[in-house]
């Protein structure tokens, strides 16, 4: 709870609360478009879904999309046996499911830890401060002197302002 | 001859850098001066002879000696003189020869701009650059499995009649540029990462090493910023996608030691100015050097298909090898200096200059790890699942765009924020403008995406407001920091307000070039906000007199072309634009006949980009034949692919102004040193 006292924190965390990461990004209406964003192009071009690769082949599997579409198939079997037949490396669409949910879950992982962990350091940094002065060590050199120097003008320039 | 004489260079070259590694060391220990100056005249030497080996690569190329094997893979008989040339790292050998030269060249720099240091950190620094160039000197020197030594011939007197020629989608003037321009970045991030090393083995963890390595990690970043961004340009113009960014495994390698390198000069500021995360400051200059290998891991290794695997080999154990070494090394000699790195002071309070950083700090490396995660997970989830997969676009934008707004957002605080403590007047004095400004314009924008429709596309609508939000806090704070200090100079020193502007940003370059760079960052944001989030696409096929129809644009097909170049034929389709039934412009998207021996015949997408504003109207052709104007004339279809990319043009800007910044950052002089040597 301590941590939560932190403001930038809590505002932080309510900065990743409020952003709606799952939602949809878009509605798409058209089935050809949703099926042809939906696979990678089997032409020899590295990561190019069906859709925005320009070769020959994107077209020609275009053309068979639609035609099955018209004759009742649905896009989840379509999309089935496409990457029966080319292999699920060419699935452009990474669904949160099965194992894939890890992949989504470290990200947000990493981002709440890493604030976990800056707000202790940031907590421990602060509170020596608190403790009683350490002796000053004779490893400042005249670099750190003079920048320290710089600190203290800029703070009396804002006080005077 | 010149492949005999460039093979015989990068031997000795090896030679030469274990004499430097050898003289430096002992050198240091017995403080003879003389040994030292033999190690650094080893480093020169060894420049001297890797340039020797690369002439010997480059006029090969130019004299199309196809019994040189490097030579006849990456060039041919018809490659015009500017390819031949770019044909040096088109593929691993050369490329990594290429890179053991500009290390060599930077070490050489570096013995020049030290020569009359009065300590000997510069001198131990210069042993890991010494050991970096011998990796890649034992890499290209034929001697392991996976790599041949470029200079090599074809066994037995063989020699092949014409070259296979350069992979036609590398034959383009930004393909020429961008990866030796990305090689600089990589490659000068050995100097401080070398800089951070020799201050750990000599125990002179001041701030020394910091600030002599200062000009050299902003050169770094600078040349990553140019050299991403022509990458982005290239894939931009010649993939034929639409789009300059695809989170590919060699794009987010190049990405990943930026980020480091955007972390670590801000935290450094942290230490100059408080004596703080002294650790912090060597583990990240040490992960964005380290990152720069595992990007060329990635790149060439082939544990990862990417659209820019024209240079795999089996060399990843080698670089893997490095890595792991190398870390392990330098964790020992951090935790030898541990007690030297504690920190001298501590923060007043969580609202600071300081905490700020942290978070900035926290949030990159969040966006590093990220990224690195995503690139990977191929490997993992094959490793565990047993399917390949690929990881998509959606999967990266999902991920990193609230980190991402977050930094937005620290862009602004960061320059405002007062050092120690946030005191509330200055709270009132620096926030309360830029917030009233940022919910001001964001009327605008909340109007603009409901008439538009665009409200209820969930989370897109979100990141627009917040994007906007951010962007003009970010915008307005910098600009209010301006204006208080050009007015303040002007009435000092009794000048215009723009002589003021002027000597303000001469008086504090780093500060205020960071700023610039803070400015071009945000304009990229919107520009990326724009494109990436607003595009339009059509796909169709039309024949002659037929139109496409994007947003309020309508393009006619009117005629097939064909040109003639010197590597290269074009075929392409004319199109007449219009704009809300106005006509506007001609647009010529075309298909490039790359006829070369070896290769077979290649063809490429020539895209014809028109820039509407800050707006680009985007058109690619599907295959068509070479004879296009009697295929068109005929009546037969053309596939067409048009995209509608708002605001892209900024992302270009934007990039622009952070190398202008990053500019005004790198001249700002170095502090006076007169530090006694305290070596151990």
């Amino acid at each position: 709870m301590h941590r939560f006292k932190h403001p930038l924190s809590f505002w932080l965390l309510c900065g990743l609360a409020v952003c709606p990461i799952y939602a949809a990004d878009q509605i798409i209406e058209d089935p050809v478009i949703e099926l042809s964003e939906s696979v990678y192009c089997p032409c020899g071009c590295v990561r190019e879904t069906i859709r925005a690769c320009v070769c020959g082949t994107a077209q020609g599997i275009t053309l068979e999309f639609q035609t099955r579409l018209q004759n009742g198939e649905t896009i989840a079997g379509i999309r089935e046996e496409y990457l029966e037949k080319y292999g699920t490396q060419f699935n452009a669409v990474m669904l949160a499911q099965g194992f894939n949910v890890v992949a989504y879950i470290i990200p947000f992982f990493i981002l709440i830890a890493g604030l976990g962990i800056v707000s202790v350091v940031i907590a421990r940094l602060k509170r020596r401060v608190k403790g009683p002065a350490k002796a000053p060590s004779t490893e400042v050199d005249l670099s750190s002197k003079f920048n320290y120097q710089q600190v203290e003008d800029e703070l009396e320039r804002y006080k005077r302002d | 001859m010149a492949s005999e004489i460039g093979q015989a260079s990068i031997w000795l070259s090896a030679f030469s850098l274990l004499w430097a590694i050898s003289m430096l060391a002992i050198g240091l220990r017995n403080r003879n001066i003389n040994a030292i100056i033999s190690g650094r005249n080893g480093v020169v030497a060894t420049f001297g002879l890797i340039s020797i080996a690369v002439s010997g690569l480059i006029y090969g190329f130019l004299t199309d000696d196809f019994s040189m094997r490097y030579v006849a893979e990456g060039s041919s008989y018809y490659q015009p003189v500017l390819y031949k040339i770019a044909a040096l790292w088109g593929k691993m050998s050369g490329s990594l020869l290429f890179w053991l030269w500009l290390i060599a060249l930077f070490g050489t720099i570096f013995v020049w701009q030290n020569r009359h240091a009065k300590d000997s950190l510069a001198d131990y620094a210069l042993i890991p650059v010494s050991v970096v160039m011998l990796f890649f000197t034992i890499l290209v020197s034929g001697l392991i499995s996976g790599v041949y030594n470029p200079l090599s011939r074809f066994p037995n007197g063989a020699a092949m009649p014409d070259g296979a020629g350069m992979n036609p989608l590398l034959q383009t003037p930004s393909m020429a540029f961008h990866p030796p321009i990305l090689y600089v970045g990589f490659v000068s991030l050995t100097i401080p990462f070398a800089f951070a090393v020799g201050a750990l083995m000599c125990g002179r963890i001041d701030n020394d090493w910091i600030v002599r390595s200062r000009r050299w990690t902003l050169f770094s970043w600078l040349a990553l910023t140019v050299g991403i961004t022509l990458g982005g340009n290239w894939a931009y113009r010649e993939l034929g996608w639409g789009g300059y960014w695809a989170w590919d495994p060699v794009e987010n390698a190049s990405l990943m030691p930026w980020l480091l390198c955007t972390a670590y000069l801000h935290s450094v500021m942290i230490q100059e100015k408080r004596n703080m995360l002294k650790v912090w400051n060597i583990i990240l200059m040490v992960l964005a050097f380290e990152f720069t290998i595992l990007g060329t891991f990635i790149t060439r290794s082939g544990v990862i298909t990417s659209v820019h695997a024209f240079a795999e080999g089996d060399i990843g154990v080698y670089f893997l090898s490095f890595i792991l070494l190398s870390l392990f090394i330098i964790t020992g000699l951090i935790f030898s200096r541990w007690k030297k790195l504690r920190s001298l002071n501590w923060l007043e309070s969580f609202l600071s200059k300081e905490s700020v950083f942290v978070l900035n700090n926290w949030l990159l490396i969040a966006l590093t790890l990220i990224v690195l995660w995503g690139t990977l997970w191929p490997i993992i989830s094959e490793a565990v699942t047993g399917q390949k997969i690929a990881v998509p676009e959606e999967f990266f934008n999902k991920t990193v765009v609230i980190p991402g707004l977050m930094l937005l957002f620290l862009t602004g605080v960061g320059p405002i924020i007062s050092w120690r403590k946030l005191t509330v007047s200055n709270l009132k004095r620096v926030f309360s403008k830029p917030i009233i400004f940022a919910l001001v314009l964001l009327i605008p924008t909340i109007i603009y995406l409901f008439l538009s429709g665009n409200i209820v596309v969930g989370s897109r609508s979100v990141y627009t407001v917040l994007c906007v939000f951010f962007s003009v806090f970010v915008l307005v704070a910098i600009a209010d920091e301006f204006y208080r200090g050009g007015k303040l100079r002007s009435k000092r020193h009794e000048i215009s307000f723009l002589g003021g502007f002027f000597k303000l940003i001469g008086r504090n370059k780093r500060r205020y070039g960071g700023y610039i760079v803070h400015i071009g960052i945000v304009i990229v944001y919107i520009g990326i906000m724009g494109s990436k989030g607003y595009f339009l696409l059509e796909s169709k096929s039309v024949t002659n007199g037929q139109s496409i129809e994007i947003g309020k644009y309508q393009l006619t097909l009117k005629k097939g072309f064909e040109e003639s170049h010197p590597n290269f034929e074009l075929s392409g389709a004319e199109f007449d634009v219009k704009r809300n039934g106005k006509y506007v412009k001609t647009m010529h998207p075309a298909r490039g006949f790359y006829s070369q021996a070896g290769q077979g015949e290649q063809d490429t997408i020539e895209s014809a980009i028109t820039h509407f504003g800050l707006n680009d109207l985007y058109v690619a052709l599907g295959p068509l034949p070479q004879n296009a104007s009697d295929y068109v004339s005929r009546g037969e279809p053309v596939s067409v692919q048009v995209y509608h990319n708002p605001l892209i043009s900024l992302v270009w800007v934007g990039v622009t102004i952070m190398f202008v910044g990053g500019g005004v950052a790198m001249f700002e002089k170095h502090y006076k040193y007169n530090v006694k040597l305290t070596d151990a």
